[in-house]
């Protein structure tokens, strides 16, 4: 292993190669920062570029494509509260808040140390466990990815803050009903599409993100005439306050295992592990809003490289990002699995020692550019808001190049302007969306295979675990209660 | 009572989901996650309508939010027509008056920029192909 890593740093560690991770980061992380393009996108559009490359330079190039543009997500979301992707909807959560409470600088250079240590301590469990833990990865399959989601939304529900249950109850319906709209992926069937060809795809995830955060905040500032607070960043405020350290270095630990160990689920990938890192610390941890930041940053980033463990181990995708980048492998004439260590030495390893470099790259390129990125929302009201119309509006017709979508995304925006007047938290209906077609399907796909005898869980002990634990989580108010 | 009414007609399509010829007999099949979700969705509507009645407060801006709104469906429905970028930069000067924009000049300076950048980085340099 020792060996290994060596080899590997030699390799990532050549010029050509730290000339490309720097590329590959820079790129990454602006195409990441604006709204709409996530890392599937990027990694898409620097495909052409590592064609040009070898095979060993065109992956460490991609894997800090990849991290750029996780990274690039988290500055719109923090400064703007428009997550262009999915695995930065939590750092939205909290980042946003701080943000409106003149604490934008403070936000993204939390991000940022939490995305470079998330980053590398996955990396370095990734270098130890790799092996191990592809072949507990194997055991997840259809009942226990139901009974963890199911898991999922039962603490969201009963860990709510308080008086908000029954509003993030039906705020998740309403999410795992908006996800089955359009073709039912087991059946083939078509549903609620109303015989609209845009709707057959299902709502674009991107869509409901802009609609929901990006476009009805606006609606809401704009309702309440509420203004953004100006942001003055010096570059004395990059620095994190002592006294936040301790409970910080806690946050990003925890954090960082529970996302790299949910990254290496396949299909789980940055979302879930944000969510569930966001959530975790909300439930057990001091609650602050920078650890509300800290958590999903770190999670998202350690999610980025535990889904390099079944693609690169198993060659199987654990994500749509690295779904791209398996194409990106094939067309090299790489044949991903457990052999590619053994037959590739210099490319497993230089891939995982990029993770270190390429991260140490993401924290000198963007802790500098704080300040100037913190100056975007001192820009006159009259113009801030239009801006970010305009991006949200760019966003979803660059992913979707469909009108039916803009108008689609005006009235979800309109509607949960109201939702949100009326206090129902909006992040129970992402999630739901989010995590309704994985539910709907592990579901259906667990009732096959037991054909309906119950008995069969039984011998899936971790279903078992999981299912008990969402009971234990749904007596945790009944306890409250009787106590008090 | 809004939301009853969308869970109502909810319940009613997934009634009306057209399975395959074994779905009927299936143990799970397309209507029967989103049967559950509409029950449990009615369900929790109704306790809530009964423990707290929501009243909406809202504040004199209704008037920029409606115009907002229109704007937005004005771009949407021109858009195929004027192209996206001249459509942006409609949008985007005529949400700056609505806002209150006072300075001419940056209202239309800013109302061209953002658009021409937009188009030499999604067009140009991605070289990405808008399919209206």
């Amino acid at each position: 292993m020792i060996e290994g890593l060596v080899q590997g740093l030699q390799t990532a560690l050549s010029l050509s190669n730290l000339i490309w991770i720097l590329i590959g980061c820079s790129a990454g992380t602006l195409i990441g920062m604006m709204p709409g393009l996530g890392p599937i996108t990027a990694i898409a559009l620097m495909i052409p570029v590592s064609y040009s490359l070898d095979p060993a330079g065109g992956l460490i190039m991609m894997a800090g494509v990849y991290y750029g543009a996780v990274f690039g997500g988290s500055t719109s979301a923090i400064l703007i509260n428009a997550p262009g992707v999915a695995s930065t909807v939590a750092t939205s959560f909290d980042g946003y808040k701080l943000t409106k409470s003149g604490k934008a600088g403070k936000a993204l250079t939390i991000a940022a140390y939490s995305s470079f240590l998330g980053g590398v301590a996955s990396a370095l469990i990734l270098v130890l466990s790799a092996s191990s833990i592809a072949s507990i990865a194997l055991h997840i399959q259809s009942p226990e990815y139901a009974a963890l989601l199911l898991l999922a939304m039962s603490s969201l529900i009963v860990f709510a803050q308080a008086g908000a249950r029954l509003k993030s109850a039906i705020t998740l319906l309403l999410g795992l009903i908006l996800g089955t709209i359009g073709t039912d992926q087991l059946a083939g069937v078509q549903r609620f599409t109303f015989d609209q060809l845009e709707l057959v795809d299902g709502i674009h995830f991107i869509l409901l993100v802009m609609a929901t955060f990006a476009l009805a905040e606006i609606f809401y500032l704009v309702l309440q005439g509420k203004r953004f607070t100006p942001q003055t960043v010096g570059l004395k405020q990059l620095v994190i306050p002592r006294k936040d350290i301790p409970e910080l270095s806690k946050v990003i630990s925890r954090s960082s295992v529970l996302g790299f160990f949910i990254g290496v689920l396949p299909g789980a990938g940055g979302t879930l592990a944000s969510l569930f890192a966001y959530d975790f610390e909300k439930r057990v941890g001091n609650q602050s809003l920078e650890s509300g930041v800290a958590a999903p940053e770190s999670a998202n980033n350690a999610a980025c490289t535990g889904s390099f463990v079944p693609l690169l181990t198993l060659g199987i995708p654990g994500s749509g990002t690295t779904a791209v980048l398996l194409g990106v492998m094939l067309a090299y004439g790489l044949q991903p699995g457990p052999t590619l260590i053994t037959d590739q030495p210099e490319l497993f390893w230089g891939v995982i020692a990029s993770m270190f470099i390429g991260n140490c790259f993401l924290l000198v390129l963007n802790l500098p550019l704080i300040p100037f990125l913190a100056q975007l929302i001192n820009l006159p009201y009259t113009i801030l808001i239009p801006m970010i119309v305009a991006l949200s509006l760019l966003g979803v017709f660059l992913t979707t190049f469909s009108i039916f979508d803009l108008g689609l995304m005006i009235v979800i925006a309109t509607i949960t302007t109201f939702l949100r007047l009326q206090n129902y938290p909006l992040a129970p209906l992402l999630l739901g969306f989010i995590l309704s077609g994985m539910f709907e399907e592990n579901v259906r796909r667990t009732a096959l295979i037991s054909m309906g005898e119950w008995g069969y869980l039984l011998e899936r002990p971790i279903t078992l675990f999981l299912l008990g634990l969402s009971v234990i989580i749904w007596l945790t108010p009944l306890w409250h209660r009787a106590r008090h | 009572m809004a939301l009853l009414a969308f869970s109502g007609i909810y319940l009613y399509e997934t009634m009306s989901i057209t399975l395959d010829p074994w779905g009927e007999d299936d143990l799970m099949n397309s209507r029967t996650l989103p049967y559950l979700y509409s029950v449990c969705l009615v369900a929790c509507l109704i306790a809530h309508g009964y423990r707290d009645s929501a009243k909406v407060s809202l504040k004199g801006n209704y008037k920029k939010l409606l115009m907002i709104l229109i704007s937005l469906g004005l771009f949407a429905y021109f858009l195929d027509m004027l192209g996206l970028w001249i459509s942006l930069a409609l949008l985007i000067g005529a949400n700056m008056s609505i806002l209150g924009h006072k300075k001419p000049l940056s209202l239309v300076s800013i109302s061209l920029i953002f658009p021409t950048l937009g188009w030499l980085i999604v067009e140009k340099a991605m070289a990405i192909v808008i399919p209206i």
